[in-house]
């Protein structure tokens, strides 16, 4: 992923997800949102996430401080460490490139939860 | 609970650092360095990230005491910490070994350089050090106040970790310390009364390193360990009993209660949490010294990430079977080979020597399944071994560790031991840093990200 990507899909979120914020750590750049919304049936509604979007890699890294349960049951999911802070990781192979928007991957990958 | 400020320098950039500011010139040398932060439950940390020695031409010629730069250089020097997300921190040194202090024309000048410094990036912190040959002062500026503090701590690692100031002591036990170190005595209760040690996981290893800081007297040790106590770990250590197993203990409450036997001044704080669970990041971001007892390749690399980016000392300690083949649940054992493993700041990680790396990461996480059969193999070879005389070597070695880090009673530390239980031995293997380990130029003195 080219740095100019990286900046375009940034802005989207930045406008797109009130209250993001970034960082950069190392060579990554690290989204914030706040709050993203799970689909319904989700418990709790809504969490945390972080997008990481490694220039080494072709696809953005997807974290939630929270995994929700659907329909009374939580998914797999493994814990991670992104800059000193633990997050939820989960397996989803979304089929996203850089031509898509980065409201499609985040809205992709909660649909994991649909 | 006491908040204080701490600035840690990792060893490849103190000894230049070191050698900069002393490096004699037509002025007074100056060195800047550029910080992250992190908070602590009980500090704020400043991380020396970069160091950067100006070029002659910044320099203009000054009638008061010290030097004196170009505003221009100041210019780009902040758009370089902007454009990194970082702080400065400005060094300069007096000889002596008195406690030394800034004067009043380094005090003014930094008082207006801090607060420029903190129009333009108030998001990090920003300084001005005066070292000295054995202690440091100087002024400091964290973010969200515009209250400049004089008090500070500043730890720098090479071979050993040095901390100042160095603790109040008269020039007879002072004495008495620099020549005889693990006597007891007021500076050696002291140093080791002040510290604070993380042991991560509780098991064969982790129980034994525990019981020897006890005897130690380190001030606090934080025990983390998320399980109970099971038939397994009796073959892996003394420290537990059945009756631990009847009551199905909790790691952490047995230690607890053997810490208290050992040495009831000893302050036991108990995470009952994984690595990299919130309470676990919180209670390592606040230790001096991390001793991990782990099992997996997965742990040992956020341990390592966390000591990293905090610059703390990192001690890893871990015992292997091996049988010689793998894939022979009745296989005669090849090895059984102990690794003690000491990372200080700026100094080699288990990345730069191959120890981790991202392969064998993704092989542990059951990317191979004739890997994990291998695994499975050798995990149950493992929990029915009677293995506890040969992690208590390891522990003891690891506390030995500690004790040196702490007290400074040998000029040098081995950075990766090797212990061959069949024939009793242990050697050292040396490793040498990996200029390009992408970990240490990513996480070293990262910090805490900051937000914008």
């Amino acid at each position: 992923m080219t740095t100019d990507i990286i900046e375009r899909l940034t802005t989207e979120l930045k406008d797109n997800y009130e209250g993001a914020v970034t960082a950069k750590d190392g060579g990554v750049t690290l989204v914030l949102l706040p709050e993203v919304h799970f689909p319904p049936g989700c418990e709790p509604a809504s969490a945390a996430a972080l997008v990481a979007f490694d220039p080494s890699k072709a696809k953005p890294d997807f974290y939630l401080k929270v995994i929700p349960a659907v329909r009374g049951t939580q998914p797999q999911h493994g814990n991670a460490l992104v800059a000193g802070e633990n997050w939820y990781t989960f397996s989803y192979n979304l089929g996203w490139t850089e031509e898509h928007t980065a409201d499609q991957f985040v809205g992709g990958m909660l649909r994991r939860f649909a | 609970m006491t908040t204080g400020i701490e600035v840690r320098i990792p060893g490849h950039l103190w000894g230049r650092l070191w050698e900069e500011v002393r490096r004699p010139g037509p002025r007074e040398p100056v060195v800047f360095g550029l910080v992250s932060h992190a908070q602590t439950l009980n500090r704020t940390l400043l991380l020396v990230r970069d160091v950067i020695v100006p070029p002659t031409t910044a320099f203009v010629e000054s009638k008061a005491h010290g030097a004196k730069w170009t505003g221009a250089y100041n210019i780009s020097l902040l758009n370089e910490a902007l454009e990194r997300g970082l702080g400065i921190l400005i060094f300069h040194y007096h000889s002596g070994t008195a406690q030394v202090r800034m004067s009043e024309d380094d005090k003014t000048s930094a008082r207006q350089l801090l607060s420029a410094f903190q129009m333009v990036a108030p998001g990090r912190p920003h300084g001005s050090v005066v070292l000295g040959d054995c202690s440091a002062g100087g002024l400091i500026l964290v973010p969200g106040t515009s209250r400049i503090s004089k008090n500070f701590r500043l730890r720098f690692f090479s071979d050993e970790m040095t901390t100042f100031p160095i603790l109040a002591a008269n020039a007879a036990d002072l004495l008495s310390h620099q020549s005889q170190p693990l006597l007891e005595g007021k500076v050696t209760r002291s140093k080791l009364a002040n510290l604070v040690v993380a042991v991560v996981g509780l098991s064969g290893g982790g129980t034994q390193v525990a019981r020897h800081l006890a005897c130690q007297g380190v001030g606090e040790l934080i025990g983390i360990d998320a399980q109970r106590v099971t038939r397994d770990n009796l073959l892996a250590t003394g420290e537990f009993g059945w009756l631990d197993i009847l009551l199905r203990r909790r790691k952490t409450s047995v230690v607890r209660s053997q810490v208290w036997w050992i040495n009831r001044h000893v302050r036991f704080t108990a995470v009952n949490a994984f690595v990299p669970e919130p309470p676990t990041i919180a209670a390592l971001k606040r230790a001096d010294l991390i001793v991990g007892c782990v099992n997996n390749l997965n742990a040992r690399a956020d341990l390592q990430e966390i000591a990293w980016r905090y610059c703390i000392p990192y001690v890893d300690v871990g015992l292997g079977l091996y049988p010689l083949n793998p894939n022979d649940e009745l296989s005669e054992i090849g090895a059984i080979s102990g690794n003690l493993f000491v990372a200080l700041p700026g100094g080699a990680c288990l990345w730069c020597t191959g120890f981790l790396s991202d392969e064998k990461i993704q092989l542990e996480a059951g990317g191979d399944r004739s890997y994990l059969r291998t695994k499975l193999a050798r995990s149950r070879q493992n929990s029915a071994a009677y293995v506890a005389s040969f992690n208590g070597v390891l522990a003891s070695l690891a506390a030995s560790d500690v004790l040196q880090l702490s007290l400074d009673y040998a000029s040098t530390i081995a950075v990766r031991k090797q212990f061959d239980a069949l024939s009793g031995a242990v050697s050292e293997v040396v490793v040498k840093k990996n200029p390009h380990c992408p970990k240490c130029s990513s996480v070293l003195a990262a910090g805490d990200p900051l937000w914008q």
